[in-house]
């Protein structure tokens, strides 16, 4: 959590999102026409109902779906026109994911579960030289995220909340500029789901940006920037 | 270095794997020991009938061919040849007494001269080591070598018999021989009737009393059941087939030389049998061109001889290798079954993967290198099981008759007393190798499957 100051100089924008689902013989057309741009340090809150898209939106912000129409454009770059390896690098290095449900990898401890997009990331001969870097970041992440003493556990040992942070702690190990939250506190208590929004507000301060979707509007709140995705479109 | 972390842990964590190594492992292990076992009894067989027959032998019919002398000479001279020996080759009949005659393959031979040729000596089952106290003054070798007993054991002339001919010779359970009452030195009337083969082809039987002076045992049951070995000169003078000088029916002067039936060859160490083969047919060619009369002779390597059988055993390993090949299929459909219900249940994971910034061929690398991994153990594990069973083979086969009553292998029936199985470090090499492909092979398609699942398709699985 050592970002700089934010410089408000846009980071990420989308022109024109369209994604239509085929379920059940029905075209659902979930996003119409969707037009973000998110600078860099800020911290937006996207609500709308359950179903309303807030998720699809977030999948195609991150490079994990593919939009029917419209560009998605990070740092001037067009994440979808340079290719697959261009997208898992994006995902990689550019953005840090924490889903509501953690997914965290079962086999693995904490502290490999958020060492592995760091493996992913240097490949099988870069790892060994840039290793013992990595274990020293994740050991500072875990530690600020108060896990210290949960490094060597796996997730079945873990509660909710210390789940949702070695997510968090997995998210920021490439320190990529963006950071994508999907529903982070669906799945926790309030008073976990207090403490784990906390995390992030220092994040926040911090610098990171933070783009953030949830059906709970007292959450959003605590956003610098709340929109609302209603229709297929997005609205301040 | 996520895909080895990654590898590693499923393998630790997951039942289902341990299916697929355990299906690996047994296929494995079936098809090692069933070639173990075919090759053992073919190796087997291969150097019985190599030390039985020398690396060549040039044969004639049953009444021989002359001026063999000549041409065993001439064979000696070949720079390809260790070793020749001439052998006198006859069918009979023998009479050990109490109404058992049975036939006989009846050879004679120069003893010296057999043993350079074909390791005679070494065949002569009664030792020094293994001869009881009756006859401890004589040396039952020597007199294997020589056929000229001892005095004191009557004036007949010695014989050699297979170690299974005589009754009183029986294989235990284990398959070894027990005497319980020797033949050997035996003041018994033996009769051994021989074949003369006259020129109208038809045989005349010249019956004499021997003496057993030894037996031998050269490991092949069917001709240590057969075969007697006599004195060479014994048998040729018995045979009328050694020099004949008298008249004809015109008053003529008629000289018939002696005549013996086949040369037994050993090649030098270093050479090839082609080599031989091609030396030796020179051989013969040119002296059967000079010996228009001479009658036909026939010059086969070893192998030659045994083909029918030899190549009988080699087809049935061949087949016998297809069949469990084949069987040893399951293995991979097994594997490709674990593994779908692996990538199945491993789709959030997969999904987080994607999420994380994993290729698609980084994806599809993990559970190729699960398959492959599943491949080298359960393939490390089979030849370690086929390894245990092959090493001792026959002390489980003597536990299961011990605790069931069960002979898979019964010594008395079989050529062998005991199990051929050795292991052949190629044959192994390629098991292991098929092995091994076989978990890469069943984890193909589960695994482009997982390659093929779209980040959101996977996080949202349930």
């Amino acid at each position: 959590m050592s970002k700089t100051d934010a410089t408000g100089q846009p980071l990420l924008s989308t022109r024109d999102l369209h994604k239509h689902y085929y379920l059940g013989g029905q075209d659902l057309h979930i996003l119409q026409g969707v037009n973000l741009s998110v600078t860099d340090g800020q911290w937006v809150a996207i609500v709308g109902a359950s179903g309303s898209g807030k998720s699809t939106l977030l999948h195609l912000l991150g490079g994990l779906d593919w939009p029917d129409q419209g560009d998605v454009e990070f740092q001037h770059d067009d994440v979808f026109k340079q290719g697959r390896r261009f997208l898992d690098d994006y995902r990689n290095r550019s953005v840090g994911f924490v889903f509501q449900f953690y997914h965290l990898l079962p086999e693995l401890t904490a502290m490999e579960n958020v060492l592995i997009g760091a493996m992913i990331g240097c490949g099988v001969l870069g790892w060994p030289s840039r290793r013992s870097a990595f274990r020293h970041r994740a050991s500072q992440l875990l530690d600020q995220l108060g896990l210290s003493k949960r490094m060597r556990h796996k997730p079945a040992k873990l509660s909710g909340g210390e789940r949702q942070r070695v997510a968090i702690a997995r998210a920021l190990i490439n320190e990529p500029p963006l950071l994508m939250a999907d529903e982070p506190t669906g799945n926790l208590d309030t008073d976990t789901g207090r403490q784990l929004l906390d995390v992030l507000g220092q994040l926040h301060q911090a610098g990171q940006t933070i783009v953030m979707v949830t059906h709970d509007d007292r959450v959003a709140q605590i956003a610098q920037r709340r929109l609302t995705l209603e229709h297929g479109r997005l609205r301040q | 270095m996520y895909k080895l972390l990654l590898i590693s842990r499923y393998l630790r964590r997951k039942i289902a794997p341990m299916f697929a190594v355990l299906a690996v492992a047994l296929c494995t292990a079936m098809v090692i020991i069933v070639i173990s076992v075919m090759g053992g009894f073919l190796k087997l067989m291969t150097e019985s009938a190599y030390a039985l027959e020398g690396d060549m032998t040039i044969m004639s019919g049953l009444r021989g061919f002359e001026h063999y002398d000549q041409l065993l000479e001439d064979v000696r001279q070949l720079p390809q040849v260790e070793a020749a020996a001439v052998v006198i080759n006859n069918y009979g009949l023998l009479n050990l007494g109490n109404d058992f005659i049975t036939h006989v393959q009846i050879i004679g031979i120069q003893g010296e001269q057999f043993d350079k040729a074909i390791d005679y000596r070494k065949s002569l089952y009664w030792t020094a080591d293994r001869t009881s106290e009756q006859h401890a003054d004589n040396d039952l070798t020597e007199l294997g070598m020589t056929f000229n007993p001892p005095a004191s054991w009557g004036q007949r002339p010695g014989m050699v018999m297979g170690i299974a001919i005589s009754p009183t010779n029986q294989r235990n359970s284990k398959g070894q021989y027990e005497f319980l009452n020797s033949i050997v030195g035996r003041q018994i009337p033996v009769t051994l009737t021989a074949m003369l083969i006259q020129r109208s082809g038809t045989p005349s039987p010249r019956p004499k009393q021997m003496i057993v002076v030894n037996e031998f045992k050269s490991g092949l049951y069917e001709v240590d059941k057969l075969r007697v070995f006599v004195d060479f000169d014994f048998l040729q003078k018995t045979l009328q087939m050694d020099q004949f000088e008298g008249v004809d029916d015109e008053g003529n002067p008629d000289v018939q030389p002696a005549r013996a039936n086949d040369i037994i060859i050993k090649a030098r160490p270093e050479v090839d049998l082609s080599q031989l083969e091609h030396a030796v047919r020179e051989v013969t060619g040119r002296f059967i061109a000079d010996h228009p009369q001479v009658a036909r002779l026939q010059a086969l390597t070893w192998k030659q001889r045994y083909a029918t059988f030899l190549g009988a055993v080699e087809k049935e390993k061949f087949m016998l290798t297809i069949l469990f090949a084949i069987i040893s299929m399951v293995a991979v459909v097994m594997i490709g079954v674990v593994f779908y219900m692996i990538v199945m249940e491993k789709t959030h994971d997969i999904g987080v993967l994607r999420a994380m910034g994993a290729s698609r061929s980084g994806i599809v690398v993990i559970f190729l290198g699960y398959g492959t991994a599943v491949g080298v153990i359960g393939a490390a594990l089979g030849l370690s099981l086929a390894s245990a069973v092959v090493y001792n083979i026959n002390e489980i086969q003597d536990w299961l008759t011990h605790m069931f009553g069960f002979t898979m292998w019964d010594p008395k029936i079989y050529f062998f007393d005991k199990i051929p199985a050795r292991l052949d470090g190629t044959e192994v090499a390629v098991i292991m190798i098929l092995a091994v492909s076989s978990g890469l092979l069943g984890a193909v398609v589960p695994a482009l499957l997982a390659g093929r699942l779209s980040p959101v398709e996977a996080l949202r699985h349930e």
